[in-house]
């Protein structure tokens, strides 16, 4: 349990800090409005059109690809940690594991699925 | 000190998931229902936490609030007419009887169920995480390979679905 000390510390001052920047400036900076101060602008230049818009479809792939990427990533974890009391069988299921993986993947690639276009 | 500590952090993060959780169903704009919903994916990994289940905290991590929060988010930004934000309906009848007789199941279950496991599982000897491994790599080969053969097919068919038809 004393490691998550340690976590729960980092997590804590985590919060604090952007917390304490945005609370100090509320009190510290002067306020001053002006029509032109109050323009909406990115990177200096004016934007077009709303923020609300519909995005591509295409995106979503992406998501479910990376979603199912991760959850095999999560099976190495394990594996990882015990790697020393697996011995070589640990090693060889772990293979055939990323080898039948492999395949998803190479479908994906065949695919052109990981292309943007 | 080693009695106090969890229970804070328990009812701390179960205070936190609550409130996050009535703010996903609240919250008019439906991106910031995904960020509260992120908000409960994080409480809950650190309820998994304070059990010293720390393998099932980083799936938590990972998989809910990386993976699944991504997911959402993209299909909050995929839907047509965003900015209408939740429209109103009569659907919210329905949705609170169904909530409010699964929370009395829940209830039920808990208030006269017993669990035995609390009592013996004080004191583990080594690491959650170990113990999995040895588990999944000894008896429960055949299962784990066949979750990668799942995943393959879970993949395929994300493709399948998800892919635009080349013109």
């Amino acid at each position: 349990m004393g490691d998550y000390v340690y976590l729960v510390f980092f997590l804590f001052f985590g919060v604090l800090f952007p917390l304490g920047g945005i609370v100090t400036e509320r009190f510290l900076s002067p306020k001053k409005p002006d029509p032109i101060k109050e323009t909406t602008y990115e990177c200096g230049i004016e934007t077009e059109g709303t923020t609300w818009v519909q995005f591509h479809t295409r995106y979503y792939l992406y998501a479910l690809v990376f979603l199912i990427f991760d959850v095999e990533a999560i099976f190495l974890f394990p594996w990882a940690v015990a790697y020393n009391q697996l011995a070589l069988f640990g090693f060889i299921e772990m293979m055939i594991f990323l080898a039948i993986l492999l395949v998803g993947f190479a479908y994906a690639w065949r695919k052109r699925a990981l292309e943007w276009r | 000190m080693t009695e106090l500590g969890p229970v804070i952090a328990f009812w701390v993060l179960a205070v936190v998931a609550v409130v996050a959780a009535v703010g996903v169903v609240g919250s008019r704009n439906l991106f910031h229902s995904a960020i509260f919903l992120t908000v409960v994916f994080l409480a809950v990994a650190g309820l998994y936490l304070v059990l010293s289940s720390d393998f099932l905290f980083g799936v938590q991590i990972m998989v809910y609030a990386g993976a699944i929060a991504v997911l959402i988010v993209f299909a909050v930004m995929l839907t047509h007419n965003i900015q209408a934000g939740n429209q109103e309906g009569r659907q919210w009848i329905p949705a609170l009887g169904l909530a409010l007789s699964l929370f009395v199941v829940m209830a039920v279950v808990l208030a006269a169920g017993a669990f035995p496991a609390s009592s013996t599982m004080a004191a583990l000897p080594e690491s959650n995480t170990t113990l999995i491994a040895r588990a999944l790599f000894n008896p429960y080969v055949l299962p784990f390979e066949i979750a990668s053969v799942v995943l393959l097919v879970a993949m395929i068919g994300a493709i399948v679905i998800a892919r635009e038809e080349r013109g």
